[in-house]
């Protein structure tokens, strides 16, 4: 949909497809660039934003289609092809050495030197000049983690530039910022805009991209939706479009919902100005047993952390919880477990040893409930070995390695160590990643259960899908804050990413 | 909580086991036979013997330093702190309360209780120091036990004030006597006392809580720690049973070498870490066991003594193979002439040669 009237593009992809194994990740999407524009791409999650800019940073190398640049076709294999092509990545995470100065981090690869010695004072200087042309004035014989977020993203973008970048990547460039930060990045955003740089803007933040860019590219389930200029766009329409209407169908696909009437009687975990710094902020809540609470917001937004918090893994500087009305103990994993406060953390390289039998790891937390003070593999193995059929493990076998099971096999795994012992409140936090369909709902029923055994559920996730089809109750976490909570009455997808977005000014 | 039901077809048995497992087992008997080829008289209950007595230190050691490995630490203090616990015996026996300068008196049991029994506790005060600073201050064991290697050696020699130090009898009788003699194989004392550390050192890792734990925080520390388990503590009793193994090692080869100077132990430190590795416990913590240090330990003993009993000369000598002008134009050369300082190569080129094979057959089986 290239306009007449604008300049030819200076990256063009023509017809993208991409498949990762089975699953077909993209499919004939259309997408150019022009110098000097900025350009959006908007999709919910696994629309495959991510998948196409990996695929012009070189990273997914078996791509169908044709990408141009200046008109020639050329095709890249690998990052560094990519950055032959001019095409730089500023990741979400950030990439940067935060051991090394600045002006190391800018000149990376390319140190100037004199008589095969790098040469200090020359680094310096370039990197100060190349810093000052964006008007970037700090000290870049400092440590790069000695400044804030912003600084670093900036210096990342200028790294880029350093590099001779003409298409500059941001991933999801303000998830983690603050206000004020992210309209000092804007304004950099501006400035390379003049010099004729080509940028593509990823983001949740429906109002930054509505703010910066000049296109925005819509994509659905690996689809083009459209290439339409901002001005044309509202949140309203891009989110509409972004959700779609037509997949309420789906079991674990929920678009809305109506929440249930709010329970009544006293909560089994009460939260009270819980504050960490950089993290999460003023945080009240409550959940009652046989409720399950989600929490919804974009990585990033504090609702994660604040699961770490709860299960005792970090300390929060302010704040306290209660459990069944007597405070809880912050920062201590062993007394949370004891009064059954357990914690399924994202992460399985965090839950799981893989090198150990299953068995090892189903009984870790509850060693002396389950095995008594002498421990006997006959009688481990027999403890485990139903556990693992009640859970739905394939294969129940307690003697494998972890490591050797599938993700969903794990994560029952994970959940088998906590029926071991009493459940008042089960943390979760992102407890379906990277699942497929039957594992996710196999590992929600088990979660289901618990909650109908009494249990109070907290489940945290960046997908919205997750949090309508589990949810009693739900609250939703922008920047460290929540912004929101729902409770019995209708709530759609749009709404949770509506404020998601909220940046608590209006 | 479901009660455990015991159904009979159950395979209860471990993971199927591969042949990276009995690697270190092939490895000690493909040894062990090279040297029965190769030295005259290699199997029989005289070297059994010497093996056991060559082995005892060796392996209480051994088996503390496999606590640290297991929960991905490491302890290079152990050698010095053996020294050190030997020399505060050596000099509270040389003290008069005990048995008087130059160690000759016999003082009472409860004196001999005290000598023994001082050295334990520097062994378990400075064992809670690297535990303590290594959990808290965030560096690795490596950096803080080096440290403490160094201090450990410092002390030792500002007590003894590099002189020879006597011990006290019952640690002669430990290291040089023997326990039961069948024939010519003799038990040593000490030998008896290493199989007991290695006992109470396997029940405690596989049927206690505590040592369950301490394979998890070696498997997964932070899994371990988000399930509830302490690691911190953990990790700082490894280091302290790490300790005490190597303070009972230092005062049991005192013993065998008849008292105590600065020269013992040297090399303690670093044949004990070719052991436990040899048996295939990993440095990475997690896997592995006292069955495999004992495997590990009658290797690398074996190896010693086996190097120790070949005689290159004599094989030359006697061989039926070699043609005569071979014989005499070798018998000259100056690797069988001076045959004894090539041995620590020899030694240094079989270890490499099994842990790299049992690094790869365990690098295979896991992909």
């Amino acid at each position: 949909m290239p306009e007449s009237a604008a300049s030819p593009p200076l990256l063009d992809c023509r017809q993208i497809g991409v498949r990762f194994g089975g699953v077909v990740a993209l499919q004939g999407v259309d997408f150019d660039i022009r110098p000097g524009e900025v350009h959006g791409l908007v999709g919910c999650n696994g629309a495959g934003k991510s998948t196409l800019m990996k695929v012009l940073a070189g990273v997914v190398p078996e791509y169908t289609g044709e990408i141009q640049i200046d008109g020639k076709p050329v095709r890249l294999h690998s990052p560094r092809e990519a950055l032959a092509q001019k095409i730089a990545m500023v990741y979400q995470e950030l990439s940067g050495i935060g051991a090394l100065s600045v002006a190391e981090n800018l000149c990376l690869g390319r140190q100037p030197t004199s008589f095969g010695r790098i040469d200090w004072s020359r680094m310096n200087r370039e990197a100060a000049a190349s810093l000052a042309e964006l008007d970037i004035q700090i000290d870049v014989r400092r440590r790069l983690d000695s400044y804030p977020l912003v600084i670093r993203q900036m210096v990342e973008i200028a790294r880029g530039l350093h590099s001779g970048a003409r298409v500059l990547i941001l991933d999801e460039p303000t998830s983690a910022l603050s206000l004020p930060e992210a309209l000092r990045l804007f304004e950099l955003i501006g400035k390379l805009k003049t010099r004729g740089v080509a940028m593509v803007f990823i983001s949740h933040f429906l109002e930054d991209v509505l703010a910066i860019c000049d296109r925005v590219t819509i994509l659905r389930d690996g689809r083009l939706l459209q290439t339409r200029p901002a001005q044309e766009l509202d949140r309203a329409t891009i989110l509409h479009q972004m959700v779609g209407e037509e997949r309420e169908s789906a079991a674990d696909e929920k678009t809305e919902i109506t929440l249930p009437p709010a329970a009544t009687g006293a909560p089994r975990l009460a939260m009270r100005g819980l504050q960490h710094a950089g993290q999460f902020a003023d945080v009240t809540l409550d959940v009652k047993p046989g409720e399950c609470l989600g929490l919804y917001g974009f990585v990033g937004a504090g609702h994660q952390e604040l699961m770490h918090a709860l299960a005792g893994a970090i300390k929060p500087d302010r704040g306290d919880v209660t459990l069944d009305g007597h405070a809880l103990r912050l920062g201590d994993v062993p007394s949370a477990v004891r009064q059954g406060v357990v914690f399924v953390a994202a992460d399985r390289a965090q839950t799981l040893a893989r090198r150990a039998p299953i068995a090892h790891n189903v009984t870790l937390a509850h060693l002396k409930r389950a095995l008594g003070g002498w421990i006997v593999w006959n009688r481990e193995y027999h403890v485990c070995q139903p556990l693992l059929e009640r859970v739905g493990c394939r294969p129940p076998n307690p003697s494998l390695r972890a490591g050797s099971l599938s993700g969903g096999n794990q994560q029952k795994v994970v959940l088998a160590k906590w029926l071991l012992g009493p459940i008042k409140v089960l943390l979760l936090e992102e407890p379906t990643r990277g699942m497929d369909v039957h594992a996710k709902a196999e590992v929600m029923e088990l979660v289901a259960q618990q909650k109908r055994a009494g249990a109070a559920v907290i489940l945290a996730s960046t997908e919205p899908e997750l949090i309508l089809a589990h949810s009693d109750r739900i609250a939703t976490f922008a920047r460290g804050r929540m912004t929101r909570q729902f409770s019995g009455q209708r709530v759609t997808k749009q709404d949770l990413m509506h404020h998601a977005e909220d940046d608590g000014t209006g | 909580m479901n009660s455990p039901t015991l159904t009979k077809d159950a395979n209860t048995s471990a993971r199927r086991l591969s042949l990276a497992d009995f690697a270190p087992l092939l490895t000690l008997a493909a040894v062990t036979l090279v040297f029965a080829v190769m030295a005259e008289d290699f199997i029989s209950l005289g070297t059994m013997t010497l093996i056991l007595k060559r082995g005892a230190v060796l392996a209480i050691v051994a088996t503390g330093l496999t606590f640290v490995l297991l929960c991905a630490e490491i302890d290079l203090s152990v050698g010095t702190l053996a020294l050190l616990s030997a020399c505060i015996c050596g000099v509270l026996w040389e003290q008069p309360f005990a048995a008087g300068p130059k160690g000759l008196g016999e003082g009472s049991d409860l004196d001999v209780c005290i000598v023994v029994a001082i050295p334990f506790l520097i062994a378990l005060v400075l064992g809670l120091l690297s535990g303590g600073l290594t959990v808290s201050s965030g560096l690795p064991s490596f950096i803080i036990t080096l440290a403490m290697m160094n201090i450990a050696v410092g002390l030792a020699k500002f007590l003894t004030l590099s002189q020879k130090y006597n011990v006290p009898p019952m640690l002669k009788r430990l290291g040089n006597s023997a326990l039961m003699e069948f024939g010519t194989l003799k038990i040593p004392q000490s030998a008896a006392l290493a199989a007991v550390v290695m006992l109470v050192a396997h029940l405690v890792l596989q049927h206690t809580r505590f040592g369950r734990y301490v394979y998890m925080t070696g498997g997964n520390r932070q899994a371990a720690r988000l399930a509830g388990v302490r690691t911190e503590q953990i990790v700082v009793a490894c280091l302290v049973i790490c300790a005490w193994c190597a303070a009972c090692g230092g005062l049991v080869n005192a013993g065998r070498l008849e008292g105590v100077s600065l020269d013992q132990n040297a090399d303690l430190l670093l044949d004990a870490v070719a052991c436990v590795v040899l048996g295939g416990t990993s440095l990475f913590g997690g896997e592995g066991g006292i069955g495999r240090t004992l495997i590990g330990v009658l290797t690398f003993t074996v190896l010693r003594v086996g190097l120790d009993a070949v005689n290159p000369e004599r094989l030359i000598k006697f061989s039926s193979v070699l043609p005569k002008a071979w014989k005499d134009a070798w018998l000259q050369q100056s690797w069988v002439t001076s045959f004894d300082l090539l041995r620590p190569f020899l030694l240094g080129i079989v270890l490499l040669l099994a842990l790299v094979i049992h690094g790869r057959l365990v690098k295979k089986h896991r992909d």
